[in-house]
């Protein structure tokens, strides 16, 4: 089920709402019963058959973590056990076919693809468990009742694209008196996080997808050779599509989460804003930059064995986090690409020439649109064609009817080499939307600054007031406008 | 006032709202109703009457399933030849035919809206002595892949009766409609027109006009029912038609892998409907409206890669069985089509369609 669908909005959030209303005047328990209930159900809403995947994981993860905690003497073995078989789980649905298609090419072999069927969300229910069952032997997570962990696991709000939770900050929050407790508070802080992320969603990233589905489906053509502005702007139009899908739904997840009385991590925060590669990772997909650096880059050896090293495990962790969002070369290469902005970048703090505000962001910028080819593209080939175009190799070209609408600039662009021909591929008005784009997240309060939320630790909710509520209603009902037939989430397919 | 108090204002606000907004905009678009969604037909029969009549029309404003009904009732004479299929075929025009023709081929058609629109020209006592059924590979779903017949669902029933198949069916669309009253495309059209012109979009029915084709660059209706597409979707760039090409082979590959087989129900429904024909000595052709040669090679390496062929085997062999007679093929090289004559990956130009009509005289004088 999507977040922006009608069934979701009109339906499956009323309803869940008002059983867990009623449940929770009964007992904290129930109500642990109804969400774990309606998040099955949101699970299994599209392919019932991958909800025994997830409760099979759950309930498989569930008992190796009481077999860590109460057993000393094997608990290494348990731990061995539980992490190999999520990874073995994580490999044959989502790396298997992968790895014959590569086999396959590499040694001229003929193995069949398995054609399974990715199921939702199972990257990150994985690594929520894995860093469950790695904190459970180092002593620091008790194992809670099975509900509990079952509703830990599958909580609808965060289940299929994230934040990746931590046990430390939701299962505490499961006992607590607020949990599934719904005021007029939450619900209207709830509704203002969700409308503000339907928006996002609906009116920006969705219309703005349609700009880089074209400038890539151009490129991926076998002889496509697309010009720099066509590359370009593709580039562009899929790092605001990214930016404003992902943010939305980090902002929906938070926003269901509140209302349900559970604190959902921030995922996100203007990562467009950074001023080196460094702190954009430090605002992009906090949770799972969280996650690697904690359960990957630490347990590789972190910074602690010398430079080299250091090094090392900074593109192995970055490469794997690539491999992370899917099974592709490309992703693989964008991971890495990004460990190689990271070492420069912290090669040159060591160097100590700081460089102004506005060249740092307009060279993490490029460097993160740039890497956004590899991410955006079906395959390597595209990747590079895109490339090639955004280095200026097929030259600089406009469509022909471009010439007579921009004035006399068509003939100034034309003298300085710009060659006007053929149909439009991408068009010249989209400039100025990306313009405004660019100025729009970098000046627009983030939805946390706007409901003046300080940690998920210790958030500070502004009351909100009626002119607020009105305006998060007008919000709320322009972006439902928009839902039209509705698109997946860019992350859902991690 | 307490902080309590304070939320929940607040939240009545918010709530209250955005109820508003869209009650409001789901007025306005019932109200203004730029595709004539919720006119009771007023729409579907003037543009009837301005293709009856011997001009073509701008497709803006109607739904063209009720719109072939209108015609149905006012067309004369009754056309030779009668065309019903899907937009594959929907650029068939009487030129590639000898005698007459009517094309009333609808959007993403199903069986029920081939039946229901076969039922509106029977009704009004206008038998074609040849019908073209353009076979898509949906067409044999036993599961609509869209409720859009349900707009002509009285003619479908009505169909239904008169071959004899007892199934039960349902007639209405109300959610889709009502669906679409709070949809942002559906809202900016409706703005549009209110900008246009605010007293004729709240007050009155748009007068609707014949439209010239030699300086109406829009998608219109010719008087034989026939498509042309607008100006950007004649001249799109190469690329963009293969990256369409490329992107509907994707959408078939997906349906192909969770595509039913042709349903038992529907294929006894079909067969009904052939021999109900064949009793009015009306001859049925099946059309088969070819792929681009990108769409079926990319779909012939992919997971399924016989999906295509299989259809139009079975297609064939259905019609053999029936002794109906099969012009046009899936495959763009049986059916002598080149990746320039197509809009995309399914929509062929009129040229490579009328290469499959043109041995209408012969395979229809067969039965």
């Amino acid at each position: 089920m999507l977040f922006n669908s009608y069934i979701f909005l009109f339906a499956f959030l009323p309803l869940t709402l008002i059983a867990v209303w009623l449940s929770r005047r009964y007992s904290r328990n129930a109500a642990i019963v109804v969400l774990i209930v309606a998040s099955t159900i949101f699970y299994s809403w599209l392919v019932p058959a991958h909800l025994f995947l997830l409760l099979g994981s759950a309930v498989f993860n569930y008992v190796v973590a009481l077999r860590i905690c109460n057993s000393e003497k094997h608990a290494d073995e348990f731990l061995w056990l539980g992490v190999t078989a999520n990874l073995v789980l994580l490999g044959v649905f989502k790396y298997l076919d992968f790895l014959i298609g590569t086999v396959n090419s590499s040694l001229a072999t003929e193995w069949t693809l398995t054609h399974i069927l990715l199921p939702l969300g199972i990257s990150f229910f994985t690594f929520q468990q894995i860093a469950f069952l790695v904190d459970a032997r180092r002593g620091e997570a008790n194992v809670p009742a099975l509900p509990e962990y079952l509703l830990f696991v599958s909580f609808f709000p965060q289940l299929i694209a994230g934040p990746i939770v931590h046990h430390r900050e939701i299962l505490p929050q499961l006992r607590s008196e607020q949990f599934a407790v719904l005021t007029s508070k939450t619900m209207v802080l709830g509704l203002a996080w969700l409308a503000i992320g339907l928006a996002k969603k609906t009116l920006i990233a969705d219309q703005i997808a349609q700009i880089s589905d074209k400038a890539f489906g151009a490129a991926s053509l076998a002889d496509a050779t697309p010009s720099f502005f066509e590359a370009w702007f593709g580039a562009l139009a899929f790092a605001f599509q990214i930016y404003f899908d992902f943010s939305a739904y980090s902002d929906m997840a938070i926003g269901l989460g509140i209302m349900f009385g559970v604190l959902l991590p921030l995922n996100f925060a203007a990562p467009y804003r950074a001023t080196s590669i460094i702190e954009f990772w430090h605002r992009w997909h906090m949770t799972l930059s969280r996650f690697l650096r904690d359960y990957l880059y630490f347990a590789l050896g972190g910074n602690r064995k010398g430079t080299f090293r250091r090094y090392t495990n900074l593109m192995t962790t970055m490469a794997l986090g690539g491999l992370w969002h899917g099974a592709a070369f490309t992703l693989v290469i964008w991971g890495a690409l990004h460990g190689v902005y990271l070492m420069v970048n912290h090669v040159w703090r060591r160097l100590g020439f700081p460089l102004p505000a506005f060249i740092g962001w307009a060279l993490t910028m490029m460097a993160v649109c740039f890497a956004w080819t590899l991410f955006r593209a079906d395959d390597l080939d595209t990747a590079i064609r895109m490339i090639e175009g955004m280095v200026g190799l097929n030259g600089v070209k406009l469509a022909q009817d471009h010439f007579e609408l921009i004035g006399p600039l068509g003939a100034a662009l034309a003298s300085v080499g710009v060659v006007f021909e053929g149909p439009p591929v991408v068009r010249l008005t989209h400039f100025p939307l990306f313009f405004g784009l660019i100025v729009f997240v970098l000046i627009a309060p983030t939805t946390q600054k706007l409901l003046s939320w300080s940690s998920p630790e210790k958030p500070a909710f502004r009351q909100l007031g009626v002119p607020a509520g009105l305006a998060a209603g007008v919000l709320l009902g322009i972006a439902i406008l928009g839902i039209g037939d509705a698109s997946q989430f860019i992350y859902f397919q991690f | 006032m307490t902080h309590r108090g304070s939320a929940l204002n607040a939240l009545a606000a918010l709530l209250g709202t955005a109820a508003c907004l869209l009650l409001l905009i789901a007025g306005l678009n019932y109200r203004v109703d730029p595709a004539a969604i919720f006119d009771n037909g007023f729409a579907a029969r003037e543009n009837a009457t301005i293709l009856t009549s011997g001009q073509s029309a701008a497709l803006t404003h109607v739904d063209d399933r009720r719109l072939h009904v209108e015609v149905a009732q006012l067309i004369s004479p009754t056309p030779d030849t009668l065309i019903l299929g899907s937009s594959r075929t929907m650029l068939a025009n009487t030129q590639m035919v000898s005698g007459t023709l009517y094309n009333a081929s609808v959007s993403s058609a199903t069986l029920p809206d081939i039946l229901g629109l076969a039922e509106a020209f029977v009704a009004a006592g206008k038998k074609p002595r040849t019908l073209v059924l353009g076979a898509d590979t949906w067409l044999l779903s036993d599961t609509p892949i869209n409720q859009r017949w349900r707009a002509i669902g009285e003619e479908y029933g009505a169909m239904q009766a008169r071959i004899g198949d007892q199934t039960k069916r349902r007639t209405t669309d109300k959610f889709s409609r009502a669906k679409t009253l709070i949809s942002l495309p559906y809202t900016l059209e409706s703005l549009a027109e209110l900008r246009a012109d605010p007293m004729t979009a709240l007050f009155a029915s748009a007068p609707l006009a014949a439209v010239d084709p030699a300086r109406w660059d829009g998608p219109l209706k010719r008087a034989d029912g026939s498509l042309r597409y607008g100006v950007d979707v004649r001249n799109r760039a190469p690329q963009l038609v293969q990256v369409a090409a490329l992107t509907d082979a994707q959408q078939i590959i997906t349906e192909a892998l969770v595509a039913e087989e042709p349903g038992l129900a529907s294929a006894d429904r079909l067969s009904r409907f052939a021999r109900y024909l064949e009793s009015e000595d009306v001859t049925l052709v099946l059309l088969l409206p070819p792929f681009n040669p990108l769409t079926y090679r990319a779909v012939a390496e992919s997971a399924r890669p016989n999906y295509l062929r299989e259809r139009e085997q079975y297609y064939r062999q259905w019609a053999g069985n029936l002794g109906v007679p099969v012009v046009g093929s899936y495959d763009p090289d049986r059916a002598g089509c080149s990746a320039e004559e197509f809009y995309d990956g399914v929509h062929a130009r009129p040229s490579c369609l009328a290469r499959q009509l043109v041995s209408l005289g012969e395979t229809g004088g067969r039965r």
